[in-house]
């Protein structure tokens, strides 16, 4: 149910950094395009962005990366909604920053999280997922009142 | 200096008909003005032109089948304008014309291409909106925006999409000023959608009028832009006056058939 983090070892870690090392810099080379793809499939391909293709091989490295993830700690909501947003609000729309930026703060989002379900209880581990939705929840709800207009 | 020829050029949704066996060549240094009904494909032919949609039929630059240009190469001599109403852009008018550096850099920006969008953007008078949102702009001034981004491309050619709708009178003027201008100055070619025949009769160089899919005439406006050719082409009655050597149009009243 509640994904965690108690069951990492280094040998997991170290394949997880290995896909993340192979797929992040293809995404980081292609952020114009993303960027221009943010205007608009047209207006992308007029600044001669090869739409198709940069989205389906985006899809499936981001499909590859969450999957590789998941399939070691399980599902922990709310960390690549809230890590992208707080990024953007901090540091703009600009992909070429905003990618690595995002995956910076969603890495320290989740090593805070995980630190406060460890000590918070101690000796008992709280599942990590917990602690996200605490920050999850209100942020989604706020972001859902205050944004529904701005486009993401 | 460069020349498009387009051949036969047919394009269809659904099995209804836009395009129909198109022909139409676009020539060195001339603001080339697209008119005629809504639906008449103006905005398709110029999409095709840039290989946003790909029809049936051939569409030459410079000899080259645009088929077998990549799109980078195409940007790198076609610049397109969208409709401004139509383009969501959450970022600086800066960044937005940085974006159109696109084809030219791979990710790395250099100063020489912030210079560039600098000059531009000088160019255009926009130099004070430079760290505004885009989406804050108003619409002539979104409409400048998007001009200086293709702009920022060094194209040979704009193409443009009816790049004076829903403007107001002054901003209608400046921006099709700015292209004359530009087109002048730069020695490049523009060809735009219009559906204001007095603003195409004053700016254009040539005039192509397009009906059902094809094209009705092509040719000078003061050549084209008279009486029976409206009529013919947008079933209304219109006085054609003349207002400093070129044609002004009236218009009088719609012809329905069958309304009396």
């Amino acid at each position: 149910m509640m994904g965690s983090l108690g069951k990492s070892s280094w040998e997991k870690a170290g394949i997880i950094s290995a896909i993340l090392a192979v797929c992040l810099p293809y995404l980081i080379i292609k952020s114009w395009d993303i960027n221009a793809m943010g205007a608009g499939d047209e207006t992308a391909k007029s600044l001669g962005v090869n739409v198709e293709r940069t989205r389906v091989i985006s899809m499936v490295l981001v499909s590859l990366i969450t999957a590789s993830i998941i399939c070691f700690t399980g599902t922990i909501g709310f960390v690549g909604l809230v890590a992208p947003h707080i990024t953007r609000m901090v540091i703009g729309g600009d992909h070429r920053f905003l990618l690595p930026g995002s995956a910076l703060v969603g890495a320290l989002l989740l090593l805070g999280a995980d630190t406060l379900a460890r000590t918070i209880l101690a000796p008992v581990i709280l599942p990590v997922g917990i602690m996200t939705s605490f920050l999850g929840v209100p942020f989604f709800v706020y972001l859902f009142m205050k944004r529904r207009k701005v486009f993401w | 200096m460069v020349n498009i020829t387009i051949k036969s050029l047919t394009f269809g949704y659904n099995g209804s008909m836009i395009l129909d066996n198109l022909n139409l060549v676009v020539e060195d240094s001339e603001v080339l003005g697209l008119v005629g009904p809504n639906g008449s494909g103006k905005t398709t032919l110029i999409k095709c032109m840039d290989k946003i949609l790909k029809p049936k039929g051939s569409i030459l630059i410079d000899g080259r089948d645009i088929d077998t240009v990549s799109r980078t190469e195409l940007a790198k001599r076609l610049g397109y304008v969208p409709q401004s109403s139509s383009t969501p852009l959450a970022t600086t008018v800066f960044d937005t014309v940085l974006m159109g550096r696109r084809p030219h850099i791979s990710w790395r920006v250099s100063d020489s291409d912030l210079d560039k969008v600098a000059d531009i953007l000088g160019l255009l008078h926009l130099e004070y909106l430079a760290m505004r949102d885009f989406s804050q702009l108003s619409g002539g001034q979104k409409q400048k925006v998007l001009i200086a981004r293709a702009l920022a491309q060094e194209p040979e050619v704009l193409l443009l999409d009816e790049p004076t709708s829903s403007l107001d009178m002054k901003h209608q003027l400046e921006v099709m000023e700015t292209i004359s201008s530009l087109v002048k100055e730069k020695k490049i070619s523009a060809v735009m959608a219009l559906h204001d025949l007095n603003l195409a009769s004053m700016f254009v160089d040539k005039l192509a009028i397009l009906k059902g899919g094809k094209i009705y005439a092509a040719g000078e406006p003061i050549d084209l832009l008279n009486a029976k050719n409206i009529r013919d082409v947008y079933g209304v009655e219109a006085v054609v006056m003349n207002n400093l050597d070129r044609p002004y149009i009236v218009p009088l009243r719609s012809l329905n058939e069958g309304v009396a």
